[in-house]
């Protein structure tokens, strides 16, 4: 899906308007997936997932999460400290780029379109697709090329 | 109910801890509950906001001490048994046939049974949304809201830290079951669900950076207009 959109901006435009339907164009979908928004990281925004009372996660669409989506420190310290987190993932993220938390404290289910790496530029859809981590769709980390 | 399990802002927690090749699952009895707690929101007389629901009420110090499917298994037993709400309505189990494994002489069975052969359909299938009369919507993207300032003993869905904070409506997501009621077996009361942005200064103070923001999806009876 992440691949695609970053070959295809027809399907990106559509991933990010009408997401389920856009996942449902490459088969993904189903329980605990059914409500899902795709939120797009760009050299300006930042987006980071967590549930901060229970552990929501995109089961169909995702696979089941790690622990550490469940833990408390996760889920405690995401909305208040978002960069300190992502530091402990190793992402320390400029100054002056926004940082978007998205609780997902009701149905929505949330996937977060990373920014496709520099230097991707001549790789096709399927090779851009090995690149592609579950962290980057939860938000804590970047795709990088050397991963 | 202004529960631990509503720990987003709480200090304390450590380090978050991470594990390289982590499993799907760590023991066989994890997937047999994934699996237990799957079956049973397949037969369709709980609601997703019942099963939070139970584990929130289990005392603070359990709730820490417990995994997440050790949660998730007390969870089951609560939803089945102990809060009898269940029970109640459809007969299925008693506290003596969970604590035997074995089901009573003549007790009702689940129908229709739910097969192994039938799984991998159902979970790729999304659970439709119920389709009520309209509801009229009370707010719209753009406009100033704030969190009501309410600490309900119940089950709620609006998390502590944003209680009484100002944000801007993103957008509208429709008309959603209230879990406030349905966690509680009450009457649905279903109403708009918004994408409300608070800035983070607006929740934390000075400490956050100001371009920095949290995004909540809130009920209409959890705001009011600013």
């Amino acid at each position: 899906v992440v691949a695609k959109a970053w070959a295809d901006p027809a399907y990106k435009q559509r991933l990010l308007t009408d997401t389920d339907a856009a996942l449902a164009e490459l088969g993904y979908g189903g329980q605990q997936g059914e409500h899902m928004r795709a939120l797009e990281n760009t050299s300006k925004v930042h987006n980071l997932v967590v549930c901060t009372l229970c552990s929501c996660y995109p089961w169909s669409v995702l696979g089941l999460p790690p622990a550490w989506y469940k833990s408390a420190a996760y889920r405690s310290r995401s909305v208040i400290d978002p960069r300190g987190v992502l530091k402990e993932f190793g992402l320390e993220l400029a100054e002056d780029i926004e940082v978007r938390v998205w609780d997902s404290n009701a149905e929505l289910r949330y996937l977060v379109l990373p920014d496709r790496p520099v230097g991707s530029e001549q790789m096709s859809e399927d090779e851009l697709a090995v690149l592609v981590t579950r962290d980057s769709m939860v938000g804590v980390a970047k795709v990088t090329l050397s991963q | 109910m202004s529960g631990v399990h509503d720990m987003g802002g709480m200090h304390g927690m450590g380090p978050i801890q991470r594990e390289k090749n982590e499993p799907v699952f760590h023991a066989r009895w994890e997937s047999r509950v994934y699996v237990m707690n799957r079956a049973l929101a397949l037969w369709g007389k709980g609601t997703i906001d019942a099963s939070r629901q139970v584990k929130e009420v289990m005392p603070p110090i359990d709730y820490f001490r417990m995994s997440y499917y050790e949660r998730t298994y007390g969870g089951i037993i609560e939803l089945l048994v102990k809060t009898g709400l269940l029970l109640v309505k459809t007969g299925l189990v008693t506290r003596e046939e969970v604590n035997s494994g074995k089901p009573a002489k003549g007790s009702a069975k689940a129908t229709p049974p739910l097969t192994g052969a039938q799984v991998p359909a159902w979970f790729a299938k999304a659970v439709p949304k119920k389709q009520g009369p309209p509801v009229s919507a009370r707010f719209e993207a753009g406009h100033r809201v704030r969190a009501r300032n309410i600490h309900p003993e119940g089950h709620t869905r609006l998390v502590r830290y944003a209680r009484g904070k100002q944000g801007i409506v993103e957008r509208d997501h429709g008309v959603f079951p209230f879990p406030d009621r349905v966690a509680h077996f009450l009457p649905d009361k279903p109403q708009h669900l918004y994408s409300v942005r608070f800035a983070a200064r607006e929740l934390w103070g000075e400490q956050a950076k100001p371009q920095d923001a949290v995004y909540l999806d809130l009920w209409d009876d959890y705001l009011e207009p600013v």
